[in-house]
Formats: C-alpha cells, sequence, structure tokens
C-alpha cells in the first residue's frame, strides 16, 4: 500500500465527503492515525446527534458517543463497501450502542420512558439537529407515512423502544406494531431514495 | 402483550430498527441466516435508517473527536474477519455492522465450539450402539495387534 497517494484530507463543508468514508476506513484498518481523525470529522455530528436523541442525558451521551468512535476505529477492518454504505455501517454501531445504554439502564425506569413517550417525537430531535439536508428531507418524507407508521419508526429509533414497547405505547398489537415498523421503513427508503442499487 | 407470534420476515423493520430484544430477536436472527431476501432488505432499510441518523445530526461536544483519537492511540485494532471461502451473504452483513453480534459469525463460531463435542458425542453414540461391530475389533485384533490399534478408515 502506497500511503503517499491514497492519504485523503478531510473536506471542508459537513457533508461533504462521504464518498470518501469507504476509502478513509479502508486507511483506518490498517491503522491510519489522520484517516481516523477524518472519519471522526465527518462521523462525529450523526452519530452524537443520533446517541442523544436515544440517551437523551448529555454527559452519557457523550460517553457513548465516544464509544462507538472507538469501536469504528477497532472494527474499521470488518466494514465491507460492498454490504451497505460506511455511513449505514457507523450508525448501525452508533444506534446499536444507544440503544443498549438506554435499556441496561432503564429496565427499571421503564414507566418513567413511557410517561417521556412523546417527548421523543421527531419534531423535537429534529429542533435539536443542525439544519442540514438530510433533515428537511427526512421530515418531509416522514410525513408521506402514515401516522402509525410514523410513530412505530420515531418511537423506536428515536426514542430507543422495542417493538414490545412501542406497542404498548401505541396500544396495538406487537405484530401489528412491527408490520407498521416494516412498512413504514420502507416507505422511508423509497421516499429517501436509498434503495441499494445492487 | 403476547398474541399470535407474527412471521419472522414482518420482523425486518423492527430488527433494523434495534428493536428487537432477547428471543424475538434470537428468532429473527435465526431467519435472517437462512433467508438471503431478509438480508438484502435489512441493508436496504438500515440506509433508510442512516438517514434517521443523519436528520438528527448535532454538533459534538468539543473535544469528543481528540479524546476519541487518544483513546484510539491505545487501543488495539480488531483483525478483518477471514473466511475460507465467501461468508454466506446475509446474516453477518444484516445482523450487525461489526462485531457487536453479527449471526453469521457467531452461526460459525458456535458450530466450530461444538464441533469437538459432536464428534466426541458421535464416537459416544458409536460405542454405545456397538460399533465398530465386535465381530470386527476381534477379527482385527487377531489379525496383528498393530492393526488394531491403527486407527479404523
Amino acid at each position: 500500500m502506497r500511503p503517499d497517494d491514497t492519504r485523503l484530507t478531510p473536506q471542508s463543508g459537513p457533508d461533504g465527503g462521504e464518498a470518501e468514508l469507504p476509502a478513509l476506513l479502508l486507511q483506518v484498518a490498517r491503522g491510519d492515525g489522520e484517516a481516523f481523525e477524518a472519519v471522526c470529522r465527518r462521523i462525529a455530528a450523526p452519530v452524537f446527534g443520533t446517541v442523544r436523541a436515544v440517551v437523551r442525558d448529555p454527559r452519557q451521551s457523550e460517553e457513548v458517543a465516544q464509544e462507538v468512535l472507538i469501536e469504528v476505529w477497532q472494527q474499521a477492518s470488518r466494514f465491507d463497501r460492498g454490504r451497505g454504505s460506511a455511513m449505514a455501517w457507523v450508525t448501525t454501531i452508533a444506534h446499536r450502542r444507544a440503544v443498549d445504554r438506554v435499556r441496561s439502564e432503564n429496565r427499571s425506569a421503564e414507566r418513567e420512558l413511557r410517561a417521556a413517550v412523546f417527548a421523543v417525537a421527531y419534531d423535537q430531535v429534529a429542533e435539536e439537529a443542525e439544519a442540514n439536508l438530510d433533515r428537511e428531507r427526512v421530515r418531509r418524507c416522514l410525513r408521506s407515512l402514515t401516522r402509525l407508521q410514523r410513530e412505530a419508526v420515531t418511537l423506536a429509533y428515536y426514542g430507543g423502544y422495542t417493538h414490545r414497547q412501542v406497542a404498548g405505547l401505541l396500544g396495538l398489537a406487537p405484530g401489528t406494531v412491527s408490520t407498521r415498523m416494516r412498512d413504514g421503513l420502507i416507505r422511508l427508503r423509497d421516499c429517501l431514495g436509498v434503495q441499494r442499487e445492487d | 402483550m403476547r398474541t399470535r407470534r407474527p412471521e419472522p420476515h414482518t420482523l425486518a423493520g423492527a430488527y433494523a430498527l434495534d428493536a428487537l430484544t432477547g428471543a424475538d430477536r434470537a428468532r429473527f436472527e435465526r431467519h435472517l441466516a437462512r433467508c438471503e431476501q431478509c438480508a438484502a432488505d435489512i441493508s436496504g432499510l438500515r440506509e433508510a435508517t442512516a438517514r434517521l441518523a443523519a436528520a438528527a445530526a448535532t454538533e459534538p461536544p468539543p473535544g469528543l473527536t481528540e479524546r476519541a483519537l487518544a483513546a484510539a492511540a491505545r487501543t488495539r485494532q480488531l483483525p478483518p474477519h477471514t473466511f475460507a471461502r465467501p461468508p454466506r451473504w446475509s446474516a453477518r452483513h444484516a445482523a450487525a455492522p461489526g462485531g457487536a453480534g453479527p449471526a453469521g459469525v457467531l452461526r460459525r463460531t458456535w458450530i466450530r465450539r461444538l464441533a469437538p463435542a459432536l464428534v466426541g458425542a458421535a464416537v459416544i453414540l458409536a460405542g454405545a450402539l456397538g460399533w465398530p461391530p465386535a465381530a470386527l475389533r476381534t477379527r482385527s485384533s487377531r489379525i496383528s495387534p498393530a492393526a488394531a490399534r491403527s486407527p479404523p478408515c
């Protein structure tokens, strides 16, 4: 490998460079600290935003976000660009760690979560997030879902609830909720035009 | 609320949203390991959840990246997964992006771990069922002690 011609430098702009993420991760897998820094600069905001939406507590969110970044460092060699985008790989790690954190902490505090249920609605997440193109597109596409689809998807994703908890919150059978989640995500995927091309 | 169990296929959305836990998740991952279409579906749905993540992007607290860089410098990286042949597309990708529990890997590990036990069980069972047949055993030991010691083929 020739580091001189493959080393990539961070691009300016928050959304720039997604196309380079896979190449950067390849460098990170080989222990390249500069590439890891470039990766962190690109993923820190979506990682932190996702984690905070779920975890809520700022200090814990920061802890979890840092764990996510370290996991990206550790696991970089296991990213396979043929099987999904780099951002999907990263945000899946972030979301999973965030829900793991709240589920391990909140077993007894489930009732409290119940009370806070609609506090995690998308509008609040969107309000806290930075204005960006994704936010506007996601907002528009979420509006194209039925109300139940939208609630099922956002309570699970931003609220970190299990499908059984969402069922409890919405007063529906778990089977109904899982169907709404699937249909909602499919509609969201199609609306966002993120269907994989292969 | 325990009602009729839904078809595993309908759990793809909940799985992509990390909304399955415990037995629900295990059940779906078993299904996923056999269902290539589901794995492809999950992959597409994860691209959608990645946009949900991007939409929540928030300026991280100052120093987050620096602390991560410092921690990375003292953290050993994991080697890539190595497979003698290409892994089954399905579960490894769909389950987790990295080590957090890829079903395909777990499956392989599970089989590898159990393999010696299975072989052992087979040997014991064979002994219990009288294989090789007693007649054969005595005959071979009569022919030559060395032959009797050599492993049967």
